[in-house]
C-alpha cells in the first residue's frame, strides 16, 4: 500500500513544473560549478607540485646540496582535496603553503588564499553544497507544502483515507514518493558533477574518496528529507496550502539565509578573542627579550676571552656583525679564520637553545590565541547547528576535508615535521659542533695572522681558492625528512561529522513523529 | 480608485500573514544587527585607538635615538579606520587587510590586524544591506507571486475588470500596494534600528551621514521595486500562481544566492596575478636594476629583509631603488583590487550585486575603502620620505660605508639631528568624502533606475495583453 502511495506521489511530483525548472537548474548550476572547480583545481594542483618539488630542493641550490645545519629550511603544503566541489568549505579562505620551516620557528599559519589575492577571501563561492541547501531544499518544500493541505483543499484526502489505509501509510507513501523525486534531481545532479570532474581530468579520486561521495549522498538525501518532514508537518497542520507556504518560506528563509550569520555574529560577541595586533606586539616583545640575551652570550663571551669575527679586517661585504643579531649563516667563514670558528663554535651552543626556546615561547603565545579562535570557531558551529542547513553544511565540508578541522590537522602535522627536522639535526649533533654552519675542520682554518701574511703575499684570490678547496662539491646531509601532506584517514572524518549525522537523523525522526501525530488528529474534511 | 486596490492589497497581505510574517523578521533582524553593530564598531574603535597609541609611542620612542632609528629599519603600522557607516553596508571589510607595515621606503605586509577570527565562517555581514537584499526580496516575491494568478485562479480578476477600471490603474495598484507592504517593514526595522543607534551616543552622525541614509533608503526601495515588477511580471504572464511562483523562487536563487557567489570564480579565473615567488623575483630584478643605473656595482640577494637603509649606505640611491621596487608591489596591489572589481563588474547582470556595490559606495566601506586606505598610504610614504630628505644632513648620493670610521662619524651625524615624535607626520585614514560615495555608485543606481523600467514595462505591458478569464 505504501509502495502504490509513493508511486502515485513520485508520478504527480515529476509531471509538476516545479520538479522540472529544479533538476534542469540543480544540473546546469551543478555542471557549471563542477566545471569552474575542475579548472581551479588543475591550477592549485600544479601549484601544489610546484612548491611540493621546490621543498624538496636544496635550499642554497649554489652550493650544490645541503652541506651544514643551519642550511636546512623546508616548507610544507596542503594537498587540494579533490571533493572540494562538493564543498568549497573554509579552503579558500585558509592557507596551504606553510614555507620557511626551521628549527627557529613553530609554524603558526598558513598562506596563500584563493590565488593569491588578499582581497578575494571575502567572496562567496559556488559550489555544490549551496546548490543542495538552496535550491534542492527549495523544491523540497515545495513539493510537501501541499502534500496534505492541498490533498485536503481538493478533497483527494477525504476520498484516500475511505479506503482501508492506515494512516501511518499514507503518511510513509508519501514521504517515501517524495524522497525519491527529490533524489532524482540530487542524483543527476551528482554524478553530472563528477562527470565533469572526471572528463576534466585534474583531480583524482580513490576509493575513500568515492566512500566520501557515497556519504555526502546520503547527508544530502537526510538534510532534504529533514526539510521535507518539516513542509510535511506545517502542510499538515494548517488549513489552507497557500497559508502553509508562506510560513515554510518565512522558516526556510530565516534556517538557509539567516542564521549561520546570527550564529557567527553571536559567538564573536559571547567569546571574544583577542586583538590580532595585540599578540603580535605579544611576540615582538618576546623576540626583543631574545636578542637581548643573545647579545649577553656575545658579552660573555668576550669576557672569556674569545674574539667575534673582524668583520672589516678583509673588507668584506658582508652585514652579519658577530652575536648582536643571527646566527652564523653557511659560508660565514669565507677566509677561514680559526677565532671565528672558535667564536661560533661556542656561540652556537648558547644561541640555539635559546632560539628554541623562544620559538617555543612564541608558539605559546599563538597557540593559546589559536586556542581562543577555535573555542568560538566551535561555539559559533554549535549555534549553526541549530539550523539543519548548517548541520548539513558541517557535516560535507568534512567530509570533503576542507573544513577548519582538517586545517588544524594539517597544520598539526607540519609542526611534528619541524620537530622531525629538528631530531635529524640535534641526533647528528647539528646544534652543538660546527657541523651547524661549515663542513670545514678546525685543523684547516688560519688565524688571522696566518691570513694576513698570506692576503699580503698572494693576494685574497688564493685565500678564496684555498676556502673552496675545503668547500665539499657533493651534499654533505643526506636523508633530510621531507614534508607529504597526509590527508584525513576516512574513519576519523566520519568520526568527526557522526554528531552532525546524528543531529540529521533525529530531527526526521522528530518531525515525522510531530507530522504523524498532526496527521492523526487531522479532520480530513 | 487607484486607493481603493492598494487598500485591498494591503489587508489581503495582512490577512494572508505575509505582511506579519515580514514585519516580525524583519524588524527582529534590524533591531539585533543594530545591537551586534554597536558593540562590534565600539569595540573597533578602542583597538583602533589603542594601536594609533602605541604606534605614537613607538614612534616618539625612537625619536630620541635620532633620524637614523626612526627611519633606518624600523617600519611603522598603519590601520584601516573603522568604518563609521557599516550599519548599512559593511562591505566584507573584515576580510580585508587593515594593516600594512610602512616606512620611507617600501609599504609591505598587508595584513589583517583585527579582533577578528579568520577561521570562523563568514557568510555575509549581518548588515542592512543583507537584511534588503536577501529578506525583504525573498518576502518581495512571497507577497507579490499571486497577486494577479492567484486572482485569476478565485476568479475575483475577472469581478474587478467588470468595473469601469482602466488596466493601468490596476496594476499601479498593485505595484504601490506591494511596495507599501514592503515600505511598512522597511521603515519600521530602519528607524529602530536607527534610534537604537543614535541613542546610544557610540556614533556621531553629521548631516551629510543622514543624506547618505536616506539615499541607502530610497536605493533599498529601487531595488526591491525591482522583485515586485519581476513579480507582477511572471505572475500576470503565468496560469497558475503555483507555476509563478517556483519561477520567481528560481529568478531570486539566481538573482540573490548564485550570481553573486560566482563573483570569486570569475575574479580568479581570469586574474592573472603573479604567485609570491615570482612576484618577489620581479620586485628582486627592479631593484637590482636600480641599483645599477645607479651606479652600484654588485646586485643585492633578493632577502628583501636584509634590504634595509643602514644610514651609512647612499641614501639618495635607496630611495631611488625603493622606488622601483614598490612600483612592482603597486602594480600587484593595484591588480588586486581590479580583478574583485572584474568579478563585481561580470556580475553586475544580477540586481543583488548592483545593490550591494552602490550601497557600499555610498557607505563609503568595501572595495572603495580599501582602495582610499591604499592611497592614503603611498600618499603617507611621500610625506615620509620628504621628512626625511628635508632632515639629512649628509650628501644624498653619497656611499658612507667605506670605511669604520666614516660609518662611525655617519652614525655620529644623524644622531644629532633632533626631532620629536610629534615632528614626524602621522597617518589618518580618512573616510572618502560623501560626494565622491555618492559619485562611485551613480552607475550602479542608473543602471537599477534602466532595470526598474524595464521590467515596469514588461509588467504593464504582459498585463495588458492578458486574457482576464
Amino acid at each position: 500500500m505504501i509502495w502504490t502511495i509513493a508511486k502515485r506521489e513520485l508520478h504527480s511530483n515529476i509531471i509538476t513544473f516545479r520538479f522540472l525548472v529544479s533538476l534542469i537548474l540543480s544540473l546546469a548550476l551543478i555542471t557549471a560549478s563542477a566545471y569552474m572547480f575542475a579548472g581551479d583545481y588543475k591550477v592549485r594542483l600544479d601549484k601544489y607540485n610546484e612548491n611540493v618539488k621546490n621543498n624538496e630542493l636544496p635550499y642554497w641550490e649554489r652550493l650544490g646540496g645541503i652541506k651544514v645545519h643551519c642550511q636546512i629550511e623546508s616548507g610544507a603544503e596542503r594537498f587540494p582535496s579533490p571533493l572540494g566541489f562538493l564543498s568549497t568549505g573554509s579552503d579558500k579562505e585558509l592557507g596551504n603553503t606553510i614555507s620557511g620551516i626551521t628549527f627557529k620557528k613553530v609554524p603558526r599559519e598558513a598562506v596563500g588564499q584563493s590565488g593569491g589575492n588578499v582581497l578575494m577571501g571575502m567572496l562567496p563561492s559556488l559550489d555544490m553544497a549551496l546548490i543542495i541547501r538552496v535550491v534542492l531544499s527549495l523544491l523540497a518544500l515545495l513539493l510537501a507544502y501541499d502534500a496534505i493541505s492541498g490533498e485536503r483543499e481538493r478533497g483527494t484526502l477525504a476520498v484516500m483515507l475511505s479506503n482501508p489505509v492506515p494512516r501511518h501509510q499514507v503518511l510513509l507513501g508519501k514521504l517515501l514518493g517524495g524522497m525519491i523525486s527529490i533524489a532524482i534531481p540530487l542524483a543527476a545532479g551528482l554524478l553530472t558533477g563528477l562527470l565533469v570532474m572526471l572528463l576534466y581530468g585534474s583531480a583524482v579520486l580513490d576509493s575513500s574518496a568515492w566512500v566520501r561521495i557515497g556519504l555526502v549522498f546520503l547527508c544530502s538525501l537526510l538534510y532534504l528529507s529533514t526539510i521535507f518532514m518539516m513542509g510535511i508537518l506545517v502542510s499538515a497542520r494548517t488549513r489552507r496550502s497557500a497559508t502553509s507556504l508562506v510560513i515554510l518560506l518565512f522558516i526556510w528563509v530565516v534556517l538557509v539565509m539567516l542564521w549561520p550569520n546570527m550564529g557567527s555574529y553571536v559567538a564573536r560577541q559571547t567569546l571574544k578573542v583577542e586583538d590580532k595586533s595585540v599578540v603580535d606586539t605579544k611576540r615582538e616583545a618576546l623576540e626583543r627579550e631574545r636578542e637581548g640575551k643573545i647579545e649577553q652570550v656575545g658579552e660573555r663571551m668576550r669576557r672569556a676571552g674569545l674574539h667575534p669575527p673582524d668583520w672589516f679586517r678583509f673588507n668584506r661585504r658582508g652585514t652579519s656583525s658577530g652575536y648582536s643579531g643571527d646566527i652564523p649563516y653557511p659560508g660565514a667563514l669565507q677566509y677561514l679564520e680559526r677565532e671565528s670558528m672558535i667564536w661560533y663554535v661556542e656561540g652556537i651552543k648558547h644561541i640555539v637553545p635559546l632560539k628554541m626556546e623562544y620559538a617555543d615561547k612564541v608558539w605559546e603565545l599563538y597557540r593559546a590565541y589559536e586556542e581562543e579562535l577555535r573555542r568560538q570557531v566551535a561555539f559559533s558551529e554549535n549555534i549553526s547547528r541549530i539550523s539543519p542547513a548548517w548541520t548539513y553544511y558541517n557535516a560535507i565540508s568534512a567530509l570533503a576535508g576542507t573544513d577548519y578541522g582538517a586545517y588544524t590537522r594539517f597544520m598539526n602535522q607540519a609542526r611534528r615535521y619541524r620537530q622531525q627536522l629538528v631530531d635529524y639535526t640535534s641526533s647528528r649533533q647539528g646544534f652543538s659542533t660546527r657541523s651547524f654552519f661549515t663542513p670545514m675542520k678546525l685543523s684547516d682554518t688560519l688565524t688571522y695572522s696566518q691570513l694576513e701574511e698570506m692576503q699580503s703575499r698572494y693576494g685574497n684570490e688564493a685565500i678564496e681558492e684555498l676556502q673552496s678547496s675545503y668547500w665539499p662539491k657533493a651534499p654533505v646531509l643526506t636523508g633530510i625528512p621531507v614534508f607529504r601532506h597526509q590527508p584525513e584517514p576516512l574513519t576519523e572524518s566520519i568520526s568527526r561529522t557522526l554528531p552532525d549525522i546524528t543531529i540529521l537523523v533525529l530531527l526526521n525522526i522528530i518531525f515525522f513523529l510531530a507530522a504523524y501525530a498532526s496527521f492523526v488528529r487531522q479532520e480530513v474534511k | 480608485m487607484l486607493l481603493c486596490i492598494i487598500r485591498r492589497e494591503i489587508l489581503n497581505g495582512f490577512l494572508s500573514l505575509r505582511l506579519p510574517f515580514t514585519l516580525l523578521l524583519v524588524t527582529a533582524v534590524m533591531v539585533s544587527a543594530a545591537f551586534l553593530f554597536l558593540e562590534d564598531y565600539q569595540q573597533q574603535l578602542v583597538d583602533y585607538d589603542r594601536n594609533i597609541q602605541d604606534n605614537i609611542q613607538k614612534v616618539s620612542q625612537r625619536a630620541k635615538g635620532g633620524l637614523a632609528s626612526v627611519f633606518s629599519h624600523s617600519h611603522q603600522w598603519v590601520y584601516r579606520a573603522p568604518t563609521q557607516l557599516a550599519f548599512l553596508a559593511a562591505g566584507h571589510e573584515k576580510n580585508m587587510p587593515n594593516a600594512f607595515e610602512v616606512n620611507a621606503f617600501t609599504i609591505e605586509n598587508p595584513t589583517r590586524r583585527l579582533r577578528e577570527n579568520c577561521f570562523l565562517r563568514w557568510s555575509e555581514d549581518l548588515d542592512w544591506t543583507f537584511v534588503i537584499s536577501v529578506i525583504m526580496s525573498f518576502a518581495a516575491i512571497v507577497l507579490v507571486y499571486d497577486s494577479i494568478s492567484g486572482e485569476r485562479e478565485s476568479g475575483t480578476l475577472r469581478l474587478s475588470m467588470s468595473n469601469p477600471v482602466p488596466r493601468s490603474t490596476v496594476i499601479l495598484g498593485k505595484y504601490l500596494g506591494a511596495m507599501i507592504m514592503l515600505v511598512i517593514p522597511l521603515l519600521v526595522g530602519m528607524l529602530f534600528s536607527m534610534i537604537i543607534i543614535t541613542t546610544s551616543g557610540k556614533v556621531s552622525l553629521a548631516g551629510i551621514d543622514w543624506v547618505r541614509i536616506l539615499a541607502t533608503v530610497l536605493l533599498s526601495l529601487l531595488y526591491l521595486s525591482i522583485f515586485v515588477l519581476l513579480g507582477l511580471f511572471i505572475s500576470s504572464l503565468l496560469r497558475s500562481s503555483a507555476a509563478s511562483l517556483v519561477l520567481l523562487l528560481l529568478a531570486w536563487t539566481l538573482i540573490v544566492v548564485v550570481i553573486p557567489s560566482v563573483t570569486s570564480v570569475i575574479a580568479a579565473r581570469f586574474s592573472e596575478l603573479p604567485s609570491d615567488r615570482v612576484l618577489g623575483r620581479i620586485a628582486n630584478t627592479a631593484w637590482n636594476k636600480a641599483r645599477q643605473e645607479h651606479g652600484a656595482r654588485y646586485p643585492e640577494s633578493a632577502n628583501r629583509s636584509t634590504r634595509v637603509w643602514w644610514p651609512k649606505y647612499s641614501l639618495g640611491r635607496h630611495l631611488y631603488c625603493s622606488d622601483a621596487e614598490m612600483a612592482v608591489y603597486r602594480d600587484y596591489w593595484d591588480q588586486m583590487v581590479s580583478d574583485v572589481r572584474f568579478g563585481y563588474n561580470a556580475t553586475r547582470i544580477s540586481p543583488c550585486v548592483l545593490y550591494r556595490r552602490a550601497a557600499e559606495s555610498i557607505a563609503g566601506s568595501g572595495i572603495d575603502h580599501h582602495e582610499s586606505f591604499v592611497k592614503q598610504i603611498w600618499q603617507y610614504r611621500a610625506s615620509l620620505r620628504d621628512f626625511l630628505v628635508s632632515h639629512y644632513p649628509l650628501e644624498l648620493h653619497k656611499l658612507y660605508d667605506t670605511t669604520e670610521e666614516l660609518e662611525r662619524l655617519v652614525f655620529a651625524t644623524l644622531s644629532k639631528v633632533k626631532f620629536t615624535g610629534a615632528d614626524v607626520p602621522r597617518f589618518h585614514d580618512d573616510p572618502i568624502p560623501a560626494g565622491d560615495a555618492m559619485r562611485n555608485s551613480l552607475w550602479d543606481i542608473a543602471i537599477l533606475f534602466i532595470l526598474n523600467f524595464v521590467f515596469f514595462m514588461a509588467a504593464y505591458i504582459s498585463f495588458l495583453r492578458r486574457d482576464v478569464r
